[in-house]
């Protein structure tokens, strides 16, 4: 009787909330990315997620499957916890750069080198977002940001850490690769990247990371194109997309 | 009755381990006992020591000032502990590696154990001689109680060592009786 | 020592091990700090023979907020360490705190402050019973033996469950290396232990996604969640508070008050004053928050002196002012940085203060 066709809907895995983010903020897309694949990936019940601490740390509102928080930085060993107790299950963190490139280097390190079977979803967007934009170990130099004011200054402030390809070197790390969410091929590529490190985990293979670049036009004083264009020039000079490490 | 036994030596030389032994010889006879080892500083730099308080009541501080009995294993073990004897304080010295002392004690037992011990062609039983020795003078407890525990303790282990230990226990408990 | 011995010759690290297992706990991350590096080292060993899980966790921090993840996901989960580990894992107490959720954790005490040094210490009972930042309470069982140590291990993950809340035992490097015969409960049931735990992280199975937070932005919701924790915090005040009193049917004329380790010395110091006619009861309370304050009040009624015995510079003292109202009658005495009082000493400084 009805010639209408579902062509489009929101997933299952997303809560009725509106997102609260930012406009042009990256953590949206990437939010709604992994609710379609929890989905399609028909792993919604049986998936545990631990939020950071930042801006993300509402990804709780949002998604709508079993989600703790963590202290700042502790989201992969809380996450290694879970997973020890419930090793059937799913479990992941979604960390942004100051939570876990800085806080908590020493908690992804370790669990990295633990090789834990876990997922971890990075999002780098140089900055300490939630805070309002001070400096991260990710912020590119020359980057100015409410505690560089004048600019990343290596001498004073040390230089941007690559953690993925600093994560490379252990042997229990199985697959990191870096995207972007800055188009529509990127963001197809990146579900497909985000969608292959859950795989990863529920095949057994081992840690996996993805590396997001983000966009947080809020503190960049950008507008969402102008911040999408620093990540495909700039950033993604430094941050290179692409694989890092896939152990087959 | 209650027994206060400070025992010292070097790692390596089964101190602890002889602690724990009477310590259990005298759980095995329904006493209470404490042993406290020494963790700290003390431990390195070679040092072993532990204490235990064996007593017919409940024990209140596991702690021992004066011994009742010091069991040294070496010179540099009587020399940091002589000063927690008073006259009263039963030594027992291994005599293999304690040269001299100038400890007033009215009792003191001097035995070879190291010596003996190599002469089993074991010289890891030298403490087991030493405990031999103190069930024999002290007679708190008894020579039967201490072969129980003595397999219990071994209780995994070959037979062959459990007769090892048992025959270096009787070598120092006959040396005591002498 | 096989796993269906009723008694045990053994040290209080690994009598928190044993009572651990024996009430159900499966998870423990630890890192190594003396004096309690028994408890990882016996856990490694033990904790797989269940079936549970044993990690070395790379730092404090990363071991209680490991705990915090197992607990979420449901488990009876333990960490354990020494005074400068705990001030670490504040941060993951304040969490479980603010999450309600029922970690336990043993705190094998050393002097401070700063590194300090590792012999036996009280130095901690601030940081027990006014814990990390917040506005939270832990209940925070102090043992004084090593059946102790086994009974309140077992106990603290009962009323971990019972109250959904963080609970620690107060023992020190005394307490941990000691080795006295204990009772091992083997077929004592724990309580609450298949009790369902709806608000676990166990996957959305048939429901939806549910949450362990204690961010609570909105306007007011904290406030309400801080009052909705202080109806528990007076519940547990009510029905938990644990202590030993002795010596009173006669009509003492001085009390002492201590806890742990100076608590069971204090026994021996009783016994010399008695020796010279001196009655002296004792007071030693269990739980150190919820403190007994009624029953230490009732206690000092009609004594003369209540001395305060501690291995710090006087922490508990300041629970002991609150309870008996009348400060003047109180005597403090305490041997911080590693001292261990002997009897002796403490029927000295009493002798002093009595003639």
């Amino acid at each position: 009787m009805s010639t209408e066709k579902t062509i489009y809907k929101k997933p299952t895995s997303l809560t009725d909330r509106p997102f609260t983010y930012c406009w042009g903020c990256g953590h949206s897309t990437i939010h709604k990315l992994i609710a379609e694949i929890v989905d399609e990936l028909g792993i919604r019940e049986t998936i545990i997620g631990v939020a950071p601490v930042g801006c993300a740390v509402f990804a709780y509102d949002f998604w709508n499957f079993d989600v703790t928080e963590a202290a700042h930085g502790r989201a992969p060993v809380v996450a290694t916890a879970i997973k020890r107790v419930h090793p059937g299950k799913t479990v992941f963190c979604y960390q942004g750069d100051g939570d876990l490139a800085s806080i908590g280097m020493a908690e992804i390190i370790h669990t990295a080198n633990r090789g834990e079977n876990i997922t971890v979803i990075f999002i780098n967007n140089t900055n300490y977002g939630m805070t309002g934009g001070q400096l991260a170990p990710t912020s590119l130099i020359g980057q100015v940001t409410t505690t560089s004011p004048n600019g990343r200054d290596v001498k004073n402030y040390g230089y941007p850490i690559r953690v993925s390809e600093l994560l490379a070197q252990f042997e229990g790390v199985k697959y990191l690769e870096r995207v972007k969410v800055t188009d529509a091929v990127s963001v197809i590529k990146a579900k497909k990247v985000i969608k292959k490190a859950f795989m990863n985990q529920i095949n057994g293979v081992g840690f996996s990371m993805v590396e997001v670049l983000a966009s947080c036009p809020a503190n960049w004083r950008k507008d969402p194109i102008e911040s999408n264009e620093m990540i495909d020039g700039e950033i993604s000079k430094y941050y290179q997309v692409g694989v890092i490490k896939d152990v087959k | 009755m209650k027994e206060q036994i400070i025992i010292a030596g070097s790692g390596g030389q089964g101190v602890l381990t002889l602690g724990i032994f009477i310590a259990r010889v005298a759980v095995y006879e329904n006493k209470n006992a404490a042993w406290l080892p020494s963790y700290g500083a003390e431990k390195r730099g070679g040092f072993s020591f532990c204490s235990l308080v064996i007593s017919d009541e409940e024990i209140f501080s596991p702690v021992v000032e004066t011994a009742d009995t010091l069991i040294a294993f070496d010179q540099r073990a009587l020399d940091s502990y002589v000063q927690r004897t008073s006259k009263k304080t039963l030594v027992i010295e291994n005599s293999s590696l304690i040269l001299h002392d100038n400890i007033n004690a009215d009792k003191k037992i001097l035995i070879p154990a190291s010596d003996m011990a190599k002469n089993l062609d074991a010289s890891k039983v030298a403490n087991i001689i030493m405990a031999g020795a103190y069930i024999g003078i002290r007679k708190l407890f008894s020579q039967e109680s201490a072969r129980v525990v003595i397999q219990d303790m071994l209780g995994s282990k070959a037979g062959k060592l459990i007769e090892k230990n048992l025959s270096a226990f009787e070598q120092g408990f006959d040396f005591a009786g002498k | 020592m096989t796993s269906d011995n009723k008694k045990a010759f053994i040290k209080g690290n690994h009598a928190v091990v044993e009572a651990a297992l024996d009430a159900g706990c499966r998870f423990y991350a630890g890192y190594p700090i003396t004096p309690q590096n028994e408890i990882p080292e016996f856990m490694s060993k033990r904790m797989p023979e269940v079936g549970g899980t044993f990690i070395q966790a790379e730092s404090e921090l990363i071991s209680v907020n490991m705990v915090f993840g197992a607990v979420a996901a449901g488990a009876r989960a333990m960490t354990t360490s020494s005074s400068p580990g705990i001030s670490l894992m504040q941060e993951g107490i304040s969490y479980m705190a603010g999450c309600e959720l029922p970690g336990v954790l043993v705190n094998v005490m050393r002097g401070g402050p700063g590194l300090g040094n590792i012999q036996p210490s009280q130095s901690d009972y601030f940081q027990a019973v006014k814990p990390g930042h917040g506005d939270f309470r832990m209940i925070t069982l102090a043992p004084s033996s090593i059946q102790e140590m086994y009974d309140l291990t077992f106990d603290a993950f009962d009323l971990a469950d019972k109250y959904r809340n963080p609970v620690m035992i107060l023992a020190d490097g005394l307490l941990g290396q000691l080795m006295e015969n204990v009772e091992l409960k083997r077929d004592r049931k724990p309580l609450y232990l298949n009790t369902p735990k709806p608000w676990a992280l166990t996957g959305a199975k048939g429901r939806d996604g549910q949450r362990i937070l204690s961010l609570l932005m909105q306007p007011g919701v904290l406030e309400k969640h801080n009052f909705k924790l202080k109806e528990k915090y007076d519940l547990i005040t009510k029905t938990e508070k644990r202590f030993e009193l002795s010596g009173m049917e006669n009509n003492p004329d001085y009390l002492i008050a201590a806890f742990g380790t100076v608590g069971r010395i204090s026994k021996g110091t009783i016994r010399l004053l008695k020796q010279d006619g001196i009655n002296t009861g004792l007071f030693r309370p269990i739980t150190v928050w919820p403190y007994p304050y009624e029953a230490l009040k009732e206690a000092a009624k009609n004594v003369k002196k209540i001395f305060v015995f501690e291995m710090n510079l006087g922490q508990m003292v300041e629970d002991v002012r609150l309870a008996v109202e009348d400060s003047s009658k109180i005597e403090f005495y305490g041997r911080p940085g590693g001292g261990v009082p002997t009897a002796e000493e403490l029927y000295n400084f009493i002798k002093g203060k009595v003639g």
